[in-house]
């Protein structure tokens, strides 16, 4: 199920001679299975496209298409969009309220027509995606666990409806090193199985590891999109766009500065080892 | 603060945004005598006026400063024939049973429909341009004098401030949260009234557990910045009136005298 949105534009509080246009004419298109990051500086309008994309906010201007539907039109079914799109907020774990962990993560399952034993085996299983032993803490009460494992539950509760498209706002702001590399890797192996990812971030290292396509936003509009690697390499001739190359890639623009002589289109750490060993000849694997 | 508080609020940077808000109040005042004690068209005439002027100069589009006004018309409706039918008058116009329609009677209606209209619309025009925590500092300042009757007015001023302190960030919260629910399939239409309240369980617990959680870090950045009630406070000078504030004190004043004036 393709999402295209066509000259998207959405501003916060139209009435005011204060108001917001926080997107403008915006267009994209976002292939099925494609794990696609949009960054760009505090204010651009990230969480407002994502949140038009799960539509939640209606547009102001403009459409957005999911398997070539206008999900703002009247006669448009919104529980195909609730079962196709899953969002993930930055602070997931504040939307718990359940008694128990099994029915939290349950929720979104209730008006889906599947029989109790179906139900059960979709929460396990999305708990145990999300590291735990479902065993162990189905019956707990989610407000007792802690920060980090509550905010898994609050992931497991949006898995558990298995949307084909997940969309996350800044995951990974305020995970540790561990935390941010074991959820990174979770959503690798949903975007192996097939889902499409989504994802906000302002961390350069995860998007350049991470994603296939990049959409840096500025004031609202497109300032630069493509694969993944083109628009990291195309960072440095855009120097006033806020957003920072990823270290291995200004690792590498260092080390070009001193005189190493390193091939074009480092961006990932792998990249940056890979053209190391080649260069200094060693065949023996990093420790 | 990102979401105007109560959906009224519309920010702005027009002079009468900019004015103090006790000046405001005090203005909300006066125009609000002017109103009740205007009894010549002479006199609504030039509240008319001042309004319009107002409503320029702050830039509200019509349909946000009169609108309130005019979706209560079947209320203002009742009130005029309320006025009109009942008015006891010794030369009615026409008679039957209990109902007299006078030419006094219909003025009657007239005069009060328009005086509650234009009070709703002074009244709108200050929510509309002025923020409600500008609204509630106002307030607590104007209330200053009642120390002297015994009243803890700085704790009352501490406990209203903080309370609408929180108002947009709940708000904002609440926001984000409705839409979590909403996107993981939460549905807030039911037909019957128990699934209409445990619909809306998965909105009230997680507002209520950030209601606390707020309350709780509060409490602490007062306590760890050594707050132990108000009233050890060094009191706080308010920033002092300045021209364009003492400037629509005179012209409110000005218009509520000359409605005494033009009385007779
Ligand atoms: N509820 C709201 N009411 C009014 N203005 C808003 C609201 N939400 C966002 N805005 C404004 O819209 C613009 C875009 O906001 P948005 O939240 O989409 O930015 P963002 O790119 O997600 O920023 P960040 O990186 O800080 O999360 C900003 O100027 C913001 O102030
Ligand atoms: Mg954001």
């Amino acid at each position: 199920m393709p999402i295209e949105v066509e000259n998207l534009s959405y501003t916060y509080m139209p009435e005011s001679t204060q108001s917001v246009a926080a997107l403008q004419g915006i267009n994209l298109r976002i292939a099925d299975g494609e794990f696609v990051g949009i960054m760009g500086r505090t204010g651009s309008g990230k969480s407002t496209l994502i949140q038009l994309l799960a539509g939640l906010l209606t547009p102001t201007r403009g459409r957005v298409l999911l398997d070539g539907r206008d999900i703002a039109a009247k006669d448009y079914d919104r529980s195909i969009l609730r079962r196709t799109v899953g969002i993930v907020f930055q602070y997931p774990e504040y939307q718990l309220f359940e008694t128990t962990v099994a029915k939290d993560v349950a929720f979104g399952l209730k008006h889906s027509g599947l029989n109790h034993v179906e139900v059960t085996s979709r929460v396990r299983k999305a708990l145990e995606i999300m590291g735990f032993d479902y065993d162990k803490i189905h019956n707990q009460s989610p407000l007792a666990l802690s920060g980090g494992e509550k905010r898994r539950v609050a992931i497991a509760g949006v898995l558990a409806v298995q949307p084909k498209i997940l969309i996350f706002d800044e995951p990974v702001a305020g995970l540790d090193p561990q935390g941010r590399y074991s959820f990174m890797q979770l959503t690798a192996r949903l975007h192996q199985g097939g889902t499409t990812i989504i994802m906000v971030s302002h961390n350069t290292d995860v998007l350049s590891e991470y994603t296939e396509r990049l959409v840096v936003l500025e004031h609202g509009q497109i300032a630069l999109e493509g694969l993944t690697k083109d628009v990291f390499m195309q960072l440095p001739t855009h120097d006033h766009l806020p957003v920072a190359m990823s270290t291995a890639q200004e690792i590498a623009y260092m080390l070009a500065a001193r005189g190493m002589n390193l091939p074009q289109g480092i961006i990932t750490y792998d990249d940056l080892l890979f053209a190391l060993k080649a260069k200094l000849g060693g065949g023996e694997e990093a420790p | 603060m990102k979401q105007p508080l109560t959906g009224r609020f519309i920010p702005g940077d027009s002079p009468v945004h900019a004015l103090d808000a006790r000046a405001k109040l005090i203005c909300l005042i006066l125009l609000l005598a002017a109103v009740v004690s205007a009894g010549t068209v002479y006199g609504y005439g030039l509240i008319l006026a001042v309004i319009s002027v107002i409503l320029l100069v702050a830039e509200l589009p019509l349909h946000l400063a009169v609108g309130p006004a005019w979706r209560m018309w079947p209320f203002l409706s009742v009130i005029f024939i309320m006025n009109a039918l009942f008015f006891t008058a010794t030369d009615p116009l026409w008679s039957w049973w209990i109902f007299h329609i006078s030419l006094a009677g219909v003025q009657q209606g007239i005069h009060v429909v328009t005086n509650v209209a234009l009070i709703m619309i002074i009244s709108n025009a200050l929510t509309l341009t002025t923020a409600p925590l500008e609204i509630t500092k106002a307030l607590a300042s104007l209330i200053k004098p009642l120390r002297l009757i015994g009243i803890p007015t700085d704790d009352v001023a501490m406990i209203i401030s903080v309370a609408i302190r929180f108002v947009p960030t709940l708000l904002e919260e609440a926001d984000m949260i409705k839409k979590a629910q909403i996107a993981r399939g939460a549905r807030f239409e039911s037909k019957r009234l128990t699934e209409k309240a445990k619909s809306y369980l998965p909105l009230i617990v997680p507002i209520f557990i950030a209601a606390f959680r707020r309350a709780d870090e509060l409490a602490l950045a007062m306590e760890a910045r050594g707050y132990h009630g108000a009233g050890r406070r060094t009191p706080q000078r308010p920033a002092p009136l300045r021209l364009p504030d003492y400037a629509a004190l005179m012209v409110c004043m000005t218009v509520s005298i000359l409605q005494l004036a033009l009385l007779r």
